[in-house]
């Protein structure tokens, strides 16, 4: 990072922490995107809108705060995935939204994660112990949901939100007054969830192994920023990865276009992590801006996962390495330290 | 003394004190960690090299394999001790319902590949115990896997280092001598159909043939080593009852020229 990324950064934070949020930050907030891998990395603070373009948080939102690690939802319901792998089209009334980001940055203090990793974790524990370690594998951060805030503030027509993501993230809604969803779609791999949600909104989602079943990964157009596109200018033999990227980037945004009737790429809004993403104009005036909603308190609804915990991470890492420790000695037939190679 | 100079002696005291204890736990430490350090290396370097000590009036041909001595070398050169060379490597099938203890029922499906890794343990323990009966005098496993199939049966393999049970035997050579390995088969030329609960008894009868081979190997030669048994499994045809079985042993001998 250079120096005026940090120096930009640290003014983020600095606001970030000023009980007056209506500051919207100077300078310009394309300093602090930093390319990664896979696309840009915007940090929070900066909100990703059409086509990458980025913007300062507070210019579209009023009363932004930064996530409070321990700001919990206020109540968590199912949000079930659909067993077709077809969403409904937008009808002539509609404006479609197209959102796409891999993950956030921005951690919230709700984890899931299903039965299916905690028993890969609990064989790798196994096997850890035979060759003499006992080391539990447990890394909570791989738990531990992202969020973005979606911030609408189109107009002109209600909104179609379509939004594909590929790791754990919760989409946090903030509608500007005037603004209208009509629908969201939610594709993508792992847990996902949708908060602030307005009740008569229609959510439909096809999450975790029903979108794997589906034959599609959302996977976003590899663009000449992309770190990983520059290796492969500089080292040719990458050149098939590359190609394959284009290949499962090709087969999702042929899914989308069947379903969506666009292709996934073109005026797409996001980047590859992002903590805020617009969808429609930057309001003309402070006044206007939407009045920001949090996590906490909020109606979280959340994808079927196998075990959802909201809290301090220190309490889940307890909690579930216990759970590893309980299923291995279950699985070992009581006694774990038979596992473990004679001296 | 007064109270003054005995506060005096001892804000002196304290100090020196602690910071000779402290070079001398440092020293301890390092002098610890050095050692284990350097044993490893030791360890480590004297892997690929044979114990320089066996036979050391000989003139042994056959013993290198590029700059290395050849593993069965090392291993034969260690024959009273056990050695990462001198090995048992036996995959084999089992049900998985005969890996619950009684009164047990199978896990559910996302704990089952935790399951088997872990019951695998015993399987590897229990040959151990099978080989201890003929070719081994001591025996410790050094790997135990396992992986599930969907037709109810666990694919387990095994790896196992041991120390001989027989004796080497003598070497009748006075001068010069070959290091020689010899390759046998220990089942036909097709592999033997073997049923899940048969399995135990078949490996056991590969371990008597092992033993025998050398024996019989010993009584030409005067000396013989078990350096390696592979036994091999695949499903049959059938596959729902039974698995297709393959054994090869590794002898070597220290043979007069």
């Amino acid at each position: 990072m250079n120096r005026t990324k940090l120096i930009a950064l640290l003014l983020i934070v600095a606001l970030g922490g000023c009980s007056d949020s209506g500051t919207v930050p100077t300078g310009n907030p394309a300093d602090l995107l930093n390319p990664e891998m896979r696309g840009y990395e915007a940090p929070a603070g900066v909100m990703m809108g059409l086509n990458e373009t980025p913007y300062w948080v507070q210019s579209a939102v009023a009363g932004f705060r930064p996530v409070k690690p321990s700001g919990l939802p206020g109540k968590i319901e199912e949000l079930k995935s659909r067993a077709s792998c077809t969403f409904d089209s937008p009808g002539p009334n509609e404006i479609l939204a197209k959102v796409q980001v891999d993950g956030s940055n921005t951690k919230s203090a709700v984890f899931a994660v299903s039965r299916h990793q905690m028993g890969e974790r609990t064989k790798t524990y196994i096997d850890n112990l035979k060759a003499g370690r006992d080391i539990v594998p447990f890394n909570a951060r791989d738990d531990r949901l992202g969020i973005v805030d979606v911030i609408v503030t189109e107009k002109s027509k209600p909104v179609y939100l379509v939004i594909a993501y590929n790791l754990p993230t919760i989409f946090n809604i903030q509608l500007a007054e005037g603004a209208r969803i009509s629908r969201i779609a939610l594709v993508g791999l792992g847990a996902a969830g949708i908060a602030n949600a307005h009740p008569a909104v229609k959510i439909q989602s096809l999450t975790g192994k029903a979108m794997q079943s589906c034959g599609v990964l959302p996977v976003r157009e590899p663009a000449d920023h992309w770190q990983f596109v520059q290796n492969v200018k500089q080292t040719p033999s990458l050149k098939d990865v590359l190609d394959k990227n284009i290949s499962m980037y090709r087969v999702f945004s042929g899914w989308y276009r069947k379903n969506f009737g666009v292709a996934s790429g073109v005026d797409s809004i996001g980047a590859m992590t992002a903590s805020h993403v617009l969808v429609g104009p930057i309001p003309q005036a402070l006044e206007a801006r939407v009045t920001f909603k949090p996590l906490e308190g909020s109606t979280l609804l959340l994808s079927k996962n196998d075990h959802v915990f909201a809290g301090e991470q220190a309490d889940y890492e307890k909690k579930y390495t216990h759970v590893i420790i309980e299923a291995a000695t279950k699985m070992a037939g009581g006694d774990l330290a038979k596992l473990m190679p004679a001296q | 003394m007064n109270l003054l100079k005995i506060i005096f002696i001892g804000l002196i005291a304290v100090p020196v004190v602690g910071t000779i204890l402290l070079q001398f736990f440092s020293s301890v430490l390092v002098f610890g960690v050095a050692h284990n350090i350097s044993s490893e290396i030791d360890r480590i370097e004297q892997r690929g090299k044979a114990d320089s000590a066996f036979a050391a009036d000989l003139e042994i041909t056959g013993t290198k394999a590029g700059n290395d001595d050849k593993a069965g070398y090392v291993a034969l050169a260690s024959f009273e001790k056990l050695d990462d060379y001198r090995s048992v490597n036996a995959s084999f099938y089992v049900r998985l319902k005969d890996m619950l203890d009684a009164g047990e029922i199978v896990p559910e499906k996302e704990l089952v590949s935790a399951f088997v890794t872990a019951r695998t343990s015993r399987f590897a323990d229990a040959e151990c115990e099978l080989l201890k009966k003929s070719l081994a005098a001591e025996c410790t496993v050094y790997n135990s896997a396992a992986t599930a199939t969907n037709n109810g049966l666990v694919r387990i393999s095994v790896g196992l280092n041991f120390v001989q049970k027989s004796d080497f035997g003598t070497i009748k050579a006075k001068d010069r001598a070959a290091y020689v390995e010899i390759e046998e088969r220990l089942t036909g030329s097709t592999p033997d159909t073997v049923s899940f609960s048969g399995g135990a008894i078949f490996r056991s009868s590969i371990y008597e043939q092992a033993v025998k081979l050398c024996d019989k190997i010993r009584t030409f030669e005067g000396n013989c080593a078990i350096f390696k048994v592979l036994i091999t499994t695949a499903l049959s045809e059938q596959s729902g009852s039974a698995q297709n079985m393959r054994a090869t042993a590794i002898l070597s001998t220290i043979e007069a020229l």
